[in-house]
């Protein structure tokens, strides 16, 4: 793992796939259990239309995180020529 | 643990699962019309009961049991799924059968809860729902691999078009229903900490109780652990019982989601569709609700023939005909407003218009979900509030419930009509400064909304908030089956529920304008109860600028607000006009000429902006005190909606009129 390239998900662009690296804060629990686990993968998806929420997918879900929420979760990002599987 | 029945000798049957998992529709399709709704005691969390009956006939008492996303409690919900499988609450027993509702096409993260739920020791159905959208993605659950996991029986469905109900029921008639066997591996510290049952493995309901969720010394990485552990035990069930034909296959809600959340024609759409919603409860609406008037006046002028004049024909008339034709009334609303939303719940396009509006209803600290509810409060505050039960979160419903009466409603627009009109002759002002008037009073509303929504957030720490991270399910065709269901449901609800309270408060009402008897007519409304009661708070509202008439109003507009108009009509013997139009124009000349006892005008045009004013903010709507009641299950808040609303426009009214005398207005 690049630790240099560790961000958080409010700092990916629109249609960026990442890793989760960790999920830190009072939501973390809960988004680990929606399976925001360390490994997982996630896409970003869109932000709404005022900035916040934003729109991602992991497994087969796709939720709603305010940008709060998402500055709690470390990813790292994934070329966008890598294919996830 | 075997199924047999409890000590009623009816076996109890849970239904569990995530949000949006079609839980509600399988306990819709199970029990029909046999449900009763209820509350949980001491939150605004609905519970839902039904009679069900297995393939062999034998009833059952199904209970659907709030969504949630683990057993691990975060919200008042949760709390209530994990209490009532642990057997914890009060008057729910435990239940004997626990079906547990998987969505097929995203087993992994159902199978969270659904695996926490296994391994307490109930005996279980998993039923593997909406197999055809899990089939259109490429998704095969095979549900022989999972009931060999599990060792439960697992039934396919497809519960909007009633594929696998027989199976289910044939399922629930099984004597030999099992617990399951499964258990996730623990981490090690667990075993030692944890009681033991008698058959030599831990007690896993205890992971579930208290601040720590079982852990030896409360620290944090202990619930990562555990949940790392169930993921990596679910992952590895999914890879032997799941099969994903194209896991790179874009998700077809995706699609719709370009367009839907795109960033210009998303709210677009969205303005759209709501622009229809709000057009049919507030215009569309109004011929049914005409409908329902001319009936019950067809029906009182019936029974005017045929009863003589006096107080049986007059409680009839005025009390009991003009009582049940005031709860009819809102029927139209109700339903085309849960028409509405059971139609966006459905498809999957609720969560996606809160989506676009979370940004600016978390400014005072709601979620986008209360958005619609607010919305539609403009038209009508009861189905609003009926509506707010869309918000999972228990906090933000309560909030929404408490501030939605301040958005102007139908009911206060021909109040502020007539007094726009009395305050100022069209001869004279143009209609542009008239509807000036009319949006600052719509704005006042609006502020007055998120000023106590930001309010109440801050004071309102008694209960727990889960975190607001929102699902935004899969989009789906809507069963119009269930929509229909959801909105017959909730119109008889209302009618058995609030329409009993509005109902009475009717009858008292007019019994408050006819008793004690006058033998001048012209002087029955002075005399009444109502009119003492007019003139008693006088004194309080005298600061305000109104004098005992306008208290009259005030009291009568209790019933419903636009009675006022009405009323103000009746004590300025405007009354005997039949025709609407005739009375208003007679209505607002007989405000002009108005005297005080002192021999002042009545009415100034500071008089009218305070009375506007006090309009905006005040509580005066004993239906909507009728429906809190019944979504709240108590009278607490009911009581402090009122309070602070009618507080707010005694200040507000106050602050009009003595500011307004203080800068030499009149």
């Amino acid at each position: 793992m690049d630790s240099a390239r560790i961000t958080t998900i409010d700092r990916l662009p629109p249609r960026a796939k990442a890793v989760v690296v960790s999920c830190s804060g009072p939501a973390s629990f809960r988004l680990q259990e929606l399976g925001l686990l360390p490994g997982a993968h996630i896409r970003v998806l869109r932000r709404a239309p005022l900035r916040d929420p934003l729109q991602i997918e992991v497994g087969q879900s796709l939720l709603a995180l305010r940008l709060r929420e998402a500055r709690s979760v470390q990813v790292e990002p994934l070329d966008s020529g890598t294919t996830s599987a | 643990m075997s199924s047999a029945p409890s000590s009623s000798g009816i076996r109890v049957v849970a239904l569990a699962g995530n949000p949006n998992c079609g839980k509600s529709t399988i306990f819709n399709a199970l029990t029909g019309l046999r449900q009763k709704v209820a509350n949980y005691p001491g939150v605004t969390v609905e519970r839902k009961e039904g009679v069900a009956y297995d393939q062999h006939g034998r009833a059952l008492r199904l209970i659907d049991l709030p969504g949630a996303y683990s057993l691990h409690h975060q919200s008042p919900d949760e709390a209530i799924l994990r209490d009532v499988l642990l057997g914890r609450m009060a008057d729910v027993p435990r239940p004997d059968v626990v079906i547990c509702v998987v969505d097929a096409s995203n087993s992994e993260r159902h199978l969270f809860l659904a695996s926490q739920i296994l391994e307490l020791g109930i005996p279980a159905i998993i039923v593997l729902n909406m197999m055809d959208i899990a089939e259109a993605r490429g998704i095969r659950p095979d549900a022989g691999r999972l009931s060999e996991i599990f060792g439960v029986t697992v039934v396919t469905m497809e519960a909007t078009s009633r594929k696998g109900l027989a199976e289910l029921r044939i399922a629930l008639a099984s004597a030999h229903l099992k617990a399951s066997a499964h258990a996730t591996p623990l981490p090690e510290e667990s075993l030692r900490h944890l009681p033991v049952l008698p058959d030599g493995t831990v007690d896993r309901r205890h992971l579930y109780l208290g601040e720590n969720h079982g852990s030896p010394n409360g620290d944090a990485e202990w619930r990562d652990r555990i949940t790392a552990n169930r993921y990596g035990a679910i992952r590895e069930v999914c890879s032997r019982a799941v099969q994903i034909i194209d896991p790179t296959r874009i998700h077809p809600t995706e699609r719709i989601d370009q367009f839907a959340l795109h960033p210009l024609l998303g709210p677009v759409i969205a303005l759209l569709v709501l622009t229809l919603m709000f057009y049919l409860i507030f215009s569309f609406a109004e011929i049914p609700m005409g409908w329902i008037e001319s009936l019950f006046a067809w029906a009182s002028g019936l029974v005017s023939q045929w009863l003589p004049e006096g107080d049986l024909r007059s409680l009839i008339c005025d009390g009991i005909l003009a009582g049940v034709s005031g709860v009819v009334v809102f029927l139209p609303q109700i339903l085309i407003l849960f028409f509405f939303i059971g139609l966006m719940e459905d498809t999957g396009y609720l969560p996606r218009i809160a989506f676009m509006m979370d940004r600016i209803m978390s400014r005072v600290g709601l979620s986008g979900k209360s958005f619609v509810p607010l919305l539609s409060s403009h038209a009508c505050a009861v189905p609003a509030i009926m509506g707010a039960r869309t918000i999972e979160h228990e906090k933000d419903r309560l909030i929404t419930i408490l501030v939605a009466p301040l958005a102007s409603c139908s009911a206060r627009l021909p109040v502020y009509l007539l007094l726009i009109a009395a305050m100022m002759p069209t001869e004279t002002v143009p209609p542009l400064t008239k509807s000036l008037i009319l949006m600052g009073l719509y704005s006042g509303g609006i502020l007055g909304i998120f000023v106590f929504a930001w309010l109440f957030n801050r004071m309102l720490h008694r209960s727990e908030t889960g975190p607001s991270i929102m699902e935004l399910p899969t989009y789906k065709l809507p069963a119009l089956s269930s929509v229909a269901f959801q909105m017959a449901q909730r119109g008889w609800l209302f009618v058995q529920r609030a329409g009993t309270i509005i109902l009475a408060v009717t009858i008292v009402l007019w019994a408050a304008n006819n008793y004690p008897k006058n033998d001048d007519p012209l002087l029955q409304r002075e005399k009444s109860i109502a009119g003492r009661l007019g003139k008693a708070i006088e004194p309080a509202i005298a600061p305000l600028g109104f004098d005992w008439k306008i208290g009259i109003g005030l009291i009568a507009s209790f019933a419903a607000r636009e009675v006022f108009v009405s009323a103000m009509a009746i004590t300025y013997d405007a009354g005997e006009i039949e025709d609407e139009e005739g009375q208003r124009m007679a209505l607002r000349q007989r405000f002009r000429e108005a005297k005080r006892d002192d021999g002042s005008p009545a009415f100034t045009p500071l008089t009218y902006v305070s009375l506007m004013v006090f309009y905006v903010f005040a509580m005066q709507c004993a239906s909507t005190t009728a429906v809190v009641r019944r979504e709240t299950n108590s009278w607490k808040w009911p009581l402090f909606q009122f309070a602070y609303m009618t507080t707010t426009a005694w200040i507000a009214a106050f602050l009009v009129f003595q500011g307004g005398q203080l800068f030499g207005f009149s």
